[in-house]
């Protein structure tokens, strides 16, 4: 440790407390000591004093609603009970180098020191600083809330901006229960357009909004998000169609394949057989054959077909079509009123790679969000042609 | 008996024998329908080959004179081709169509109709399936065999058309002609009737034709028949010129060509010791 001697008369030449404790309680002395005393006792009126609280007290809030606004989550319960025992450990240690410094008791400090003339202006510089704060920090949060039963994991990443030209801003993040992703950004000198998506499971809708300088967007996950409107089609060949089809486990003979054209894309079934085909989605996410075939519409909406069709086979037919593993033909989501190309034919050539073309149909995607049956053959005049 | 009694029995027996042999009929079964033919590829052929066959059994239980056979034959009386044939619709009807050819001249059908197998009703095809193929299209055969204008439209259309024999034999003793069709196979109702075609000049313009069929005793077990009818240039000939003037031009060197074919045929089942048949129901 550090002495000075100090020469004899000094004001604190006795003291034998080392230089640098009386050099902090003078400068905690001074800091209390008005430059330009407003009156005779070298404080502040009452009402001058008044109004310097109310600027700390605007002040604590302010600091208090920043740093729960953008800063809590981002801190553990753990992080906040430990920063403040260390901050009151600090301050405890600030005013015991006072105390020891001759600063007093230490009791008063803060209303000495608001009583100071200019203590109004330390406040209102520090209102700034807050100011500054909300303004220029904005803070993205995930969230894990809102699952339903079962749900226990969400892929999760935020891109910016939109469309091909996005990019990611976060993320990917894994969200387990309870988990709390995200972070305050400090200073942000524009705002973002953002996106938010649930990669893993693919059934929630994308979710976009706009990040302002100052902005905080607290996302639940998934409970932010919208379910996903799936505009799945099952393809059921016409009883024309469904006559030529081989029956799904037959092998040899001539096979058939279905073309769907999507958005300037063509995707193949190569061996098209007596039974339904879900499409719509990328593969992966179309529903199982247990949820085509369980599903009360499409079933329907078969039977109903093969009613009007008058044919005397047709309980045959419809138990053969459910029975039959659906076929999952995985394509670019489809979207509601989108343009459908389908064409049905056969392999043909010495090497059965050549495709022969039967027929066509030009189909719309139902607009309702709910899987329909769209029927394909050739009797269905006006959608298929040869 | 001396050697040439006996070497002249054999002789005459071998050629009872001989012209005993019924007429071949060739029975076909094809595959056209470009459904089929697509589904079944290479499994058409025995399809084909089993679909005439069955075929060829159910005539020969309805049409016992003549012999249908399949496969390969090389101078066949006639043939009776049935094809699987599917028409331009939508929803195909696949039916089977009839052709014939007598000969190598083709016959043109007037009443076989084209018998459906698969109406535009009936959505569950089996073009993938072989054993399927066989046993439904075999089955809609069967039904079409048991319908009694079907028979007719094959008799009127097809039997009548098909030659017998070039020639025939006589029994001058009892004034007997003597057909070379076997009694006992040929199956030959009591209302069984032969017509005797000439062909063109020098042939007669006579028509001659046959019934009251028997058992010709004697020869071989083949059939008798007697003329009941005799026309020359459009005039009916007297009963008592019908064996001179109709019956012996048939044979010898001057005879002229001719061919013996049905005029209509009622199946019938032989019994023994009696010169006769008991009609059944085909």
């Amino acid at each position: 440790m550090a002495f000075v001697i100090e020469p004899a008369g000094s004001r604190h030449y006795y003291d034998r407390t080392p230089i640098i404790r009386r050099r902090a309680a003078r400068a905690a002395q001074e800091m209390f000591v008005p430059d330009t005393p407003a009156s005779p006792s070298g404080e502040v009126s009452i009402w001058a004093y008044r109004g310097t609280l109310a600027l700390f007290a605007l002040l604590a809030a302010g600091l208090v609603v920043w740093f729960q606004w953008h800063v809590e989550p981002f801190v553990t319960g753990t992080l906040v009970i430990g920063g403040t025992i260390t901050a009151w450990g600090v301050w405890q240690l600030a005013l015991s180098f006072y105390k020891k410094g001759g600063g007093g008791d230490g009791q008063d400090v803060m209303r000495r020191w608001l009583r100071k003339p200019r203590a109004w202006l330390t406040m209102l510089f520090g209102m700034f600083v807050v100011a500054v704060l909300h303004f220029l920090t904005s803070s993205v949060y995930l969230r894990f809330e809102g699952a339903e039963q079962g749900e226990s994991e969400f892929r999760v990443q935020v891109l910016e901006g939109k469309g091909k030209d996005a990019k990611v801003f976060m993320g990917p993040y894994t969200l387990h229960a309870g988990d709390v992703v995200g972070y305050p950004r400090f200073p942000t000198w524009e705002s973002r357009e953002l996106t938010f998506q649930i990669l893993e499971p693919r059934k929630y809708d994308v979710k976009q909004k706009p990040l302002p300088t100052w902005g905080r967007l607290d996302i639940k996950v998934p409970g932010s998000f919208d379910d996903k409107a799936f505009y799945n089609v099952v393809f059921v060949p016409d009883m024309a169609l469904y006559s030529n089809l081989p029956p799904r486990r037959i092998k040899g003979g001539t096979r058939h394949y279905l073309d769907v054209t999507f958005n300037g894309k063509t995707v193949t079934l190569p061996d098209f057989a007596q039974q339904l085909v879900v499409t719509g989605q990328p593969e992966q996410d179309l529903p199982d054959k247990y949820a085509v075939r369980g599903d009360d519409l499409i079933r329907e909406e078969i039977t109903d077909y093969y009613l009007q069709a008058e044919i005397e086979d047709r309980d045959t037919v419809i138990a053969t079509l459910f029975n039959a593993q659906p076929a999952r033909l995985g394509t670019a989501e489809f979207t509601p009123g989108a343009k459908l190309v389908v064409e049905v034919g056969k392999w043909t050539g010495d090497a059965g790679r050549d495709k022969k073309k039967d027929f066509s149909c030009e189909l719309s995607v139902p607009t309702d969000g709910v899987m329909h049956v769209l029927v394909i053959g050739p009797t269905m005049l006006g959608e298929c042609h040869e | 008996m001396n050697k040439r009694a006996v070497a002249f029995l054999c002789l005459v027996s071998v050629a009872s024998v001989a012209m005993a042999d019924p007429p071949k009929v060739l029975v076909e079964f094809r595959i056209e329908s470009q459904s089929f033919k697509d589904g079944l590829k290479a499994d058409a052929a025995p399809v084909e080959t089993a679909l005439a066959t069955q075929l060829a059994t159910l005539l020969q239980t309805k049409f016992p004179p003549m012999q249908w056979v399949t496969g390969p034959l090389a101078d066949p009386a006639a043939t009776l081709t049935a094809s699987l044939a599917e028409d331009d619709s939508a929803m195909r009807r696949i039916f089977i169509k009839w052709t014939a050819k007598i000969g190598t001249q083709p016959l043109t059908l007037h009443k076989l109709e084209e018998w459906t197998i698969y109406d535009t009703k009936r959505a569950s095809r089996p073009y993938f399936d072989a054993a399927k193929t066989k046993t439904e299209v075999g089955d809609k055969i069967v039904q079409w065999m048991r319908v009694d204008h079907t028979r007719d439209d094959v008799h009127d259309d097809f039997l009548v058309q098909v030659p017998l024999s070039r020639q025939v034999e006589l029994d001058t003793v009892k004034k007997n002609v003597v057909l070379p069709l076997s009694w006992r196979s040929a199956k030959l109702g009591e209302g069984s009737e032969f017509r005797v075609d000439f062909g063109n000049d020098p042939a007669p313009d006579m028509k001659i034709f046959l019934n009251n069929v028997g058992e010709a005793r004697g020869f071989n077990g083949l059939t008798r028949s007697r003329v009941f009818l005799c026309t020359d240039s459009g005039e009916n000939l007297p009963e008592g010129k019908w064996w001179k003037n109709c019956a012996e031009i048939l044979t010898g060197n001057g005879a002229p060509p001719y061919v013996l074919r049905f005029k209509h045929y009622v199946i019938g089942e032989p019994v023994d010791g009696i010169a006769g048949t008991v009609a059944v129901q085909p």
